[in-house]
């Protein structure tokens, strides 16, 4: 992995890291929401079984 | 990793696909992750002269586990990496963006934690853009860019970075 590192306080910075944040908990709720269901659970229950092989 | 993760290092994952390109992975300890790459072409519209096919990164635990102190676990980041070069091989030209969770004043512990998982792309096929974004009326923001290093459009992604990072930059 090569790695760059950059230290910013602009402000177009600052509005690009704010929307990404609304987006990401955005991202959070949807996954919250597909956890709970039905659908979900039985992809965990195959990987389970999956792993347990 | 060189671009290949032993199948003995990673749990075996799900993909569920679908707009948002979902993946799932349960550990041996009965934690569940989510692992997905939402469409983001926003994030460099107008900052390059190319369309950029960018994605957010998202990953969290769907179900913790019952135990409350689960041990650490290396399988983790092969598994991350194997679903990354799952992702990068559907179309090596696209970017994907990270940024740490900072709601909870804990992003410093994840951007550690999300490090340790990329650290595990050893070799030289990925290249990561890291960027502390310090927001004088808010928290300190990590985010991270991670591309492929033969990416045909690197050096501009790059530059798009450097660009959003620069005062003077318009």
């Amino acid at each position: 992995m090569i790695t760059v590192s950059i230290e910013t306080s602009s402000p177009k910075a600052i509005d690009f890291a704010r929307k990404l944040m609304a987006s990401k908990r955005q991202s959070q709720k949807e996954m919250q929401a597909f956890a709970k269901t039905s659908e979900f659970q039985d992809i965990i229950t195959e990987l389970e079984k999956k792993n347990g092989r | 990793m060189d671009g290949k993760v032993e199948k003995r290092n990673a749990y075996i994952h799900h993909f569920r696909g679908g707009i948002e390109n979902l993946y799932t992975f349960v550990t041996d300890n009965k934690v569940s992750y989510d692992v997905k790459f939402k469409p983001s072409d926003y994030i460099l519209e107008n900052r390059t002269p190319f369309y950029v096919s960018a994605f957010e990164l998202a990953i969290q635990i769907a179900i913790d586990s019952k135990e409350k102190s689960a041990p650490l676990d290396p399988k983790i980041a092969g598994t991350v990496a194997t679903i990354f070069d799952d992702f990068f091989n559907n179309n090596n030209e696209q970017v994907v963006i990270y940024i740490c969770d900072s709601s909870d004043a804990r992003e410093e512990a994840r951007r550690r934690k999300f490090n340790q998982w990329v650290e595990y792309f050893k070799g030289n096929e990925y290249l990561k853009v890291d960027t502390k974004i310090i927001d004088p009326l808010g928290p300190i923001y990590y985010s991270s860019i991670i591309l492929r290093t033969n990416n045909s459009y690197r050096n501009q992604v790059i530059q798009a970075f450097i660009d959003l990072a620069d005062e003077n930059q318009k």
